[in-house]
Parts: structure tokens; sequence; C-alpha cells
């Protein structure tokens, strides 16, 4: 056998067991290995030979091979911080995601920018085939001998077209934020992107007039953050969203109180929750969750509802809870309308029991 | 020196020069009919090498097996004598058992 493995599966094992495999011992078991392949191929045919040498590279991951853990440490310091600020990163787009849903006093800035992170767990997928092209060629040009000319071209281009990506993506979301969200979140928002298109254009001017053999962690950015975000969304968010709705709906029960209270002196139901204030409520409480919006209270003939909403995904859904003694039946869920604030009437077009007598959540969009 | 050692060892013996990764793989299949991985023989030589019980050398690079060169593996004085002394404590176990048993 004079030619590498063609097999990118087995390519894949090589690399690892170069990786791993002491580099005093690599030369001759790499050699092993090939040789016992080309043999078990002729005897089994390729598939299960190549079958036979992924366990064979398996099975050679033994101390004695490794020797010492010392070669495989390989980071280099400035690899390190490159690591450390990676995972910060990662860190801080969950914390965001999951902040709407944490306790504290109602904040539209935290739904701003946690709707930001989710919106990278969708679009920012668009992020993902370019970080991987990147990576490519920052592989190829890390291997490339010390002789050759570094080729900066294809990071160069790459680093472009995510930059017209992540602008694209963001211009659209300013306006939407602003109207749904506020200044505050709106700003902070577009000082944000200021800050990312800043740290883009000085690493693209970077790249050309400084071009460099080191390996660029960028396109690792490129991928792992939207994957984080994307895994985040559809794994973190339903359980946190169950949390701080059950979390509110409890907060809401002294103010359902209150309003049955009014009815049962006044022999009506309160206009609003403001005409209770001082002589039935103190203070209209607030959810305690961050991303719950206060408590919408609408009278109807004689009857009322309850109702606050919380964000489940950046891009399109909200869920809307409701107190509601006699809720629209399962038919009806589609088209069901629910004036939210003077700038949106939600349609909701699923719905669940809450958990909780009266209570149910819609999904709308 | 386990079992295992020891077989590896018989079988660089056996080898007589010839004796890398792979054809050490393929004598022991063929003499005791059980598969044997590679980790498993060349954690053996790395082994039996640091006890000095054989040496190794890189041959010529060759073509063949990817243009890696095979390290061949030789039995040193030490390693015979060890074999001798195993092969002799073997045989006074086989003779300490009373004719009846294995009759």
């Amino acid at each position: 056998m004079d030619e590498q493995p063609n097999n990118i599966l087995q390519r894949l094992a090589l690399a690892v067991f170069r990786w791993f495999c002491h580099p005093d011992f690599r030369e001759e078991i790499e050699g092993d290995l090939l040789e016992q392949f080309d043999k078990n191929k002729q005897k089994y045919g390729e598939q299960k030979a190549r079958g036979l040498f992924m366990k064979d590279v398996m099975l050679l991951f033994r101390s004695r091979l490794i020797k010492n853990l010392s070669h495989l440490v390989i980071i280099k310091l400035t690899d390190m911080k490159s690591i450390i600020s990676l995972f910060t990163f990662c860190l801080l787009t969950i914390i965001l995601i999951v902040s709407p849903f944490f306790p504290g006093p109602s904040n539209s800035l935290v739904i701003g920018l946690s709707s930001v992170s989710l919106t990278l767990g969708f679009f920012g997928l668009l992020l993902v085939p370019v970080g991987v092209l990147w990576i490519i060629f920052e592989w190829k040009k890390c291997r490339q001998p010390k002789e050759n000319q570094i080729d900066w071209k294809p990071s160069y281009l790459l680093s472009i077209i995510a930059t017209i990506i992540i602008t694209g993506i963001n211009t659209i979301y300013i306006p939407l934020i602003y109207q749904f969200e506020g200044v505050l979140a709106a700003g902070v928002f577009v000082i944000l992107l200021c800050w990312i298109l800043h740290r883009m254009i000085r690493f693209i001017r970077k790249i050309k007039t400084q071009p460099s053999r080191a390996f660029i962690y960028m396109p690792v950015y490129l991928i792992i953050l939207p994957i984080i975000a994307y895994a985040s969304n559809k794994f973190l968010v339903d359980p946190i969203s169950n949390f701080s709705r059950t979390l509110a709906i409890q907060q809401s029960e002294v103010l359902i109180r209150a309003i049955e209270e009014y009815k049962n002196n006044e022999g009506t139901y309160p206009e609003s929750l403001e005409s209770m204030k001082g002589k039935y409520i103190e203070e209209i409480p607030e959810s305690q969750i961050m991303g719950v919006t206060h408590y919408r209270y609408h009278k109807l003939d004689d009857d009322f509802t309850l109702a606050f909403s919380q964000w489940k995904d950046g891009a399109a859904l909200e869920e809307l809870v409701i107190f509601d003694r006699n809720p629209v039946s399962r038919k009806d869920y589609t088209g069901f309308n629910y004036k939210l604030d003077r700038y949106r009437a939600l349609t909701a077009f699923a719905g669940y029991d809450a958990g909780v007598k009266h209570w149910r959540y819609y999904l709308c969009d | 020196m386990g079992e295992f050692e020891e077989i590896v060892l018989l079988t660089v013996a056996i080898l007589n020069g010839e004796a890398y990764g792979v054809s050490i793989i393929e004598e022991i299949e063929t003499k005791v009919d059980r598969n044997v991985s590679l980790g498993a023989v060349q954690t053996a030589l790395k082994r039996l090498e640091d006890k000095g019980l054989v040496n190794s050398a890189f041959g010529e690079a060759t073509k063949i097996r990817g243009g890696k060169r095979k390290r061949f593996y030789t039995i040193t004085r030490e390693g015979q004598k060890i074999l001798i002394k195993t092969k002799d404590q073997r045989a006074a176990f086989w003779n300490a058992i009373p004719k009846t048993v294995m009759s």
C-alpha cells in the first residue's frame, strides 16, 4: 500500500491516531496500521477491513502508546486565550437566551438581548457553512510548508462574507427590537452591532496587511456560537419557560383574589386593575420574571381574563398565558386573537393546559 | 512478565530479526489461534523494550505502508535468559503434576 486511505472516516481515524500517539512511535505504528488494513482488505473485503482499521485505531489508545500527555498539550498561550474567550461567548449566549425566564423585575432590555441571541440560533446558522469553509482553508494554511507564501485570500474573502451576513441579519432586527422592546433595547443592540462590526473590520484588515501562519479562531466562533444558540433554544427554553410560567401564575393568585373580592363587594368586576388599588390591593403585583410582561386584565360581561406573555423564540414565537374560566375550544385556537398591546394582536395556533386550574397557554405567531 | 508479554517475546525470538508489529500479529494468530490487536502487541513490545528484553531498530523506508518504516525487534541476551527461566519454571510445574491427574 503506497497511498493514504481514501475513505474520509479512515482518514479521520488516522488523524485522531496521529494526534494521540506519542511522536516516537507514530511512524512505525501508522505503517503497521496501513499494512494491516491492506492485508485485511484482501482477506475480508474493503468494508470489513475499514471497520477493523477503526477498531485497531481505538484499541491503540493506551497509556503506554500515548506515553505522556505533554505532547497532547499543544495549545499555546494565545490559543488558550482564544479558547477561553470562545467559552465565555458561548456562556454569555446561553445566559442571554435563558435570562428572560429568570426571576427578577420585568426588563425589556433582557428580552431584546435574548431575542437577538435566539436569532443567532436561526439566521446565524447561515454562518456555519462559511465557518466550515474557512476552517478548511485555515487548516490548509497552517499545514503549508514554511517556504510557501501565506495564502490569506480565502480567509479574507470568507471574513467579508461573514461580516455581510452578520450586518444583514442584524440590520433587519434593529427596527423590530425598537418596536417591540423599546428604545433602550434597540440602542444597546445598535452599540453591540457597531462593536462587532468594528472588531470584524479591524480583523479583516489585519488578515490582509499582516498575514500570519497562526490558526485564526474566528471561523470556530462562526460555527460554535450559532449551534450553541440553536441548541439552547431547542433544549433549554422549553423546560425553563415552564418554570417561569408557573412562577408568574403563582404570583398572580393575590391579584385574582382581589378581583373576586371586588366583585363580591361591588357586584361587578373592576374596569381595570388600577381601580382596585388602595381598597382591595396595595400594589399591582409584578410577575417577578424578567421576561414576563405585566399582567393584563380584560373585563368581560360577567367575567374577566388575566393574561401575561413571554417570548418563546426570538424569531417569531410568543407564549400567551391566560386565566380564563371559559377558554375557547380547541377547534377555535386557530385565528384566536388576543390584543396584546397597541401594536400587537396575537394569533394563537396551539393551546395547552398550564397545569393550574383555568390557566392555559397559547403559542402565538 | 505477563502471559501475553511472554507470547510476544517468544514470537520475536521465532521471527529472528523479522519481527515487527504486523508480522508478530500474524505469527501469534497462526500459532495460538486467537485474534490479537495491534494496540496490545505494540504495548507489549514497548513494555518488553523498557524492561530490556528486546531491542529495536528502524528498517529502511519502502514505498509500501504509506512510506512508513518498520521497527524491527530482536530479543536481547536478557530476554533469552528470561524465556529459558520461564520455560524451566513451567517444566517444573508440569513435572510436579501427578501422573494420575494427566492420564
